[in-house]
């Protein structure tokens, strides 16, 4: 069976059909306070960054100490003496020099030996279990879209409340939505290129653009429940135009001094810096990079891949307290799975379970969390997992986000100190 | 669609059996009438193929080595074909057979690939799948070639069950692994298929709780004919043609066609465009436009014969990047197409097609719009809201449309004066306006 968003869509069209023409809203910091977000973690900020492909966490952060891992690593085992060291048993890859940095300033958690039980080795179902935080059924929502309804726009708002079109409470940077925001009530918007995200009209008439908006406005103002996906159409189509009126006004402002490096993802985490600067009230971003499926020939490439993450995180990081904004942002990093520990016939590794996850920020309690695997009582040939995801996941919503955990996740699965609190 | 015209039901038929129609196509295939006009689309041997691709490269000054250029090479083709079903199924089976050239790294191999889906566009779909098992695309995006006898690799065998035939739950981890055996030593050599009898594992194997020395093609045979094949690809097809969510009842009359037929997706695919669902109201502007069919769509319907040179690269950003579909799972499709990134991107493109002075199909469509002798603001709207929209818009959406073109850029009211100015300025924002509605979006 093949999931879509229409069902989990379904409960926000019925809502938006009872309702007289919602109207746009005004996105501003103001707004959002008078929407509840006025707690202590009000203005908290959470960036989710995906490592697509399955990143090797043993190359990663490598128990260099360990004989069994140069064993199973004939030519893809890193000298011990390239290795930044982290403690007496593991240390960072030799390209992370930056975030070897930051872990020293207290700044970088790396929680070990992450997973789920009976982990699964599809990219596309573990990716979709580390979204949808249910690795045991089906689920269509997604886990930062349960959060959204939970807080903002959920089941709790009073009734006849307007569905929240134009938010910009969570943004996807990229053009595709990632099963993480799916939701039952909540838009989130896909922004792939801030410079780029705007509705254009004819350039030899200015003057027109202004007609256009307002007819626009008038065409999308009201639900048009004439075919399925219409309406879908209609709050996508009305969310696309509000939220780029509004970042095109706020994005003129942003200026840095930060160098960063010209790669894609860093060039993502500057938009996202930009949002975040100009105080739009998102408290959660969201952006993937991928390449990580190293099955073959994998030295060089995951030295980049590691070394690209490493610099454009730190510049990220640079910008942030350049504007004084460090203190309530953090980065939440994971793969879809780990690699398999023993390195395959093609100077590569194949797809694994259990992998570590990443903090970085002021706020959180930098250093080593949890216990790294095993590297010998393995299971099916892969490290068996110390820390359920949804753990971590529980953590960030509870100590970051300032929300119950239990109702995200659907079960409690504790919570770790990974924030200073 | 008792309701709707000829011509209404005829341009349903071409955007879903193809890629929309210019106003010539519509004619002519109004012409023949719905029976006549599936006859045409559906034997379309009988139609001459007049693309020709190494002319279309020379006069547009492709690289045909180049990925990028074969991918404009194929929306050309799109846009210009005689033989619209056949270029549509071979979309089709594209995402459904979704290889990637991210990981094939060879445009030779992805080109043969898209002739085999052209060739077999409505062929017997155990040809197809004995061929796709062969094909070297397939074999190196799903590591066929390191299916060894020693080491099998499931990842074909797997993918085979999973998503090409009988689908999750149908097959358990054990069949996957003995079917992966009967598939070793099937390998590219000299860049075409090879068979290597030493790498072959030549044991007994047991899939589907059938036992025999089974080698890929009886593994094939095993499933083309199973029910669950039937069903999912009966439904896949139904959804991309008619509408999302058949009845159980619907997809096994479809799926008994398929299995009666001998597994021939001509008589499938003729089944589908000819059923009451397929002309039925819940069909009509039920799906939402994939990338493709909204650009070729928007092209052809605009009279534009020059495709701008960057359209793949436009579609990527919409989400559908030829020869490079996501996962082996292909593109997911319906509301997965819409984020209001890839919304804009449709806005914008309409915007830059309309708004492009000089080489484009502008002035065919004045001509046209002066040609209809119109009266009145309200006509001209409805005019271009039929023309694009079969006018199955809101009331609410026509007033807006109608007031949009009672107002001058400079604010002040503007009387009704077909002229150069009001044309345009104003006839150019509306059409724009118009494929940057909702109901634009659906096919």
């Amino acid at each position: 069976m093949l999931l879509t968003r229409r069902g989990v869509f379904r409960g926000g069209v019925l809502v938006a059909f009872g309702l007289t023409a919602p109207t746009f809203l005004t996105m501003t910091a103001q707004h959002t306070a008078e929407a509840g977000v006025s707690t202590a973690t009000g203005r908290n900020v959470l960036v989710v960054l995906q490592l697509g492909g399955g990143n090797d966490g043993l190359n990663t952060v490598i128990p260099y100490a360990d004989p069994a891992y140069r064993a199973a690593r004939p030519t893809l085992a890193i000298p011990e003496a390239e290795v930044l060291p982290l403690s007496g048993y593991v240390g960072l890859h030799p390209s992370m020099a930056a975030l070897k940095a930051r872990f020293d300033a207290g700044q970088f958690a790396i929680i070990q030996g992450v997973g789920y039980p009976n982990p699964n080795r599809s990219h596309f179902r573990s990716m979709e279990i580390w979204q949808t935080a249910r690795p045991d059924a089906y689920e269509p929502t997604g886990w930062l879209g349960r959060y959204l309804d939970a807080n903002c726009c959920g089941e709790d708002r009073p009734a006849g409340a307007a569905e929240r079109e134009g938010s910009l409470e969570a943004v996807s940077i990229g053009e595709s939505l990632p099963r993480s925001f799916w939701t039952e009530h909540s838009l989130v918007p896909a922004i792939s290129n801030l410079a780029a995200y705007e509705f254009q009209t004819d350039r030899r008439y200015p003057d027109d653009r202004v007609h256009q908006l307002e007819a626009f406005d008038a065409c999308y103002a009201a639900p048009t429940c004439r075919r399925e996906y219409e309406e879908f159409l209609r709050r996508v189509g009305k969310d696309a135009l509000v939220t780029s009126e509004e970042l095109k006004k706020l994005s003129r402002s942003y200026q840095t001094s930060v160098p960063y490096p010209t790669t894609a993802l860093a060039n993502n985490l500057k938009s996202v810096a930009q949002m975040i600067a100009a105080d739009m009230g998102t408290r959660v971003f969201y952006v993937s990079t991928g390449g990580f499926d190293t099955h073959a020939n994998q030295k060089n490439t995951h030295a980049n891949l590691l070394k690209q993450i490493s610099e454009a995180l730190d510049a990220f990081m640079k910008d942030l307290e350049e504007k004084g904004m460090a203190d309530r942002v953090v980065v939440l990093a994971f793969s879809e799975f780990g690699r398999r520990v023993k390195e395959n016939g093609s100077l590569g590794t194949d797809h694994g379970a259990a992998a570590p996850m990443f903090l970085l920020g002021y706020p959180v309690a930098g250093g080593l969390h949890a216990t790294y695997p095993s590297l010998t009582d393995l299971e099916n040939g892969d490290l068996k997992m110390t820390v359920d995801f949804r753990t971590v996941y529980a953590s960030v919503l509870k100590d970051w986000l300032g929300t119950a955990p239990q109702k995200v996740l659907g079960g409690d699965f504790g919570s770790l100190p990974l924030f200073r609190l | 669609m008792p309701e709707l015209s000829q011509r209404t039901l005829i341009a349903h038929l071409l955007r879903r059996a193809g890629f929309g129609a210019s106003q010539t196509e519509l004619d002519e295939y109004t012409a023949l009438g719905f029976d006549r006009a599936v006859d045409r689309l559906v034997r379309y041997e009988q139609v001459p193929d007049e693309f020709d691709p190494e002319k279309v490269a020379f006069e547009l000054d492709l690289d045909l080595t180049k990925i990028e250029d074969q991918r404009l090479l194929w929306m050309y083709r799109m846009a210009t074909t005689k033989r619209p079903l056949q270029e549509k199924m071979t979309l089709f089976w594209h995402g459904h057979f979704a290889t990637a050239n991210s990981k094939v790294n060879n445009v030779g191999y992805m080109v043969r690939q898209n002739q085999f889906f052209r060739d077999h566009a409505l062929g017997n779909y155990r040809d197809i799948l004995r061929g796709i098992s062969r094909d070297p695309a397939m074999l190196r995006w799903l590591d066929s070639n390191t299916n060894r006898k020693r080491s099998p690799n499931e990842n074909y065998a797997r993918e085979l069950m999973e998503l090409f035939t009988i689908g999750i739950g149908n097959y358990s981890e054990q069949d996957v692994k003995e079917a992966a055996r009967a598939f070793t030593g099937w390998f590219v050599k000299d860049d075409q298929f090879f068979f290597d009898a030493a790498q072959h594992d030549t044991g007994q194997k047991t899939v589907l709780g059938q036992t025999g020395n089974w080698n890929g093609d009886g593994i094939i045979d095993m499933l083309v004919g199973h029910p669950a094949t039937a069903r999912r690809l009966a439904t896949k097809l139904f959804r991309f043609f008619v509408y999302d969510n058949p009845t159980q009842e619907t997809v096994e009359k479809f799926a008994q066609v398929y299995l009666r037929s001998g597994y021939d997706v001509r008589a499938l695919v003729e089944a589908i465009l000819r059923s009451p669902e397929f002309r039925s109201e819940r069909a009509f502007h039920a799906l939402i436009k994939s990338p493709m069919e909204l650009i070729i769509g928007t092209v052809k319907s605009l009279g534009i014969t020059a495709l701008p040179r960057d359209l793949p690269g436009v579609a990527r950003r919409m989400g559908q990047d030829l020869y490079n579909p996501p996962t082996v799972k292909g593109w997911d499709g319906g509301m997965a197409w819409i984020t209001t990134t890839t919304l804009l991107e449709r806005f914008n493109l309409a915007n830059r097609l309309i708004t492009t002075r000089g080489r484009d199909g502008f002035a065919a469509l004045r001509d046209e719009l002066l040609a209809q002798r119109l009266a009145s603001v309200e006509q001209v709207v409805d005019y271009f809201l039929q023309r694009f929209l079969d006018g199955d818009v809101a009331a609410h959406v026509r007033r807006a449309l109608v007031a949009y073109l009672q107002v001058n850029d400079d604010g002040k009211p503007l009387p009704f004066v077909l002229d150069a100015h009001f044309i345009d300025l104003k006839v150019r924002g509306l059409i724009h306006l118009i494929m940057s509605l909702p109901g634009y979006q659906l096919n």
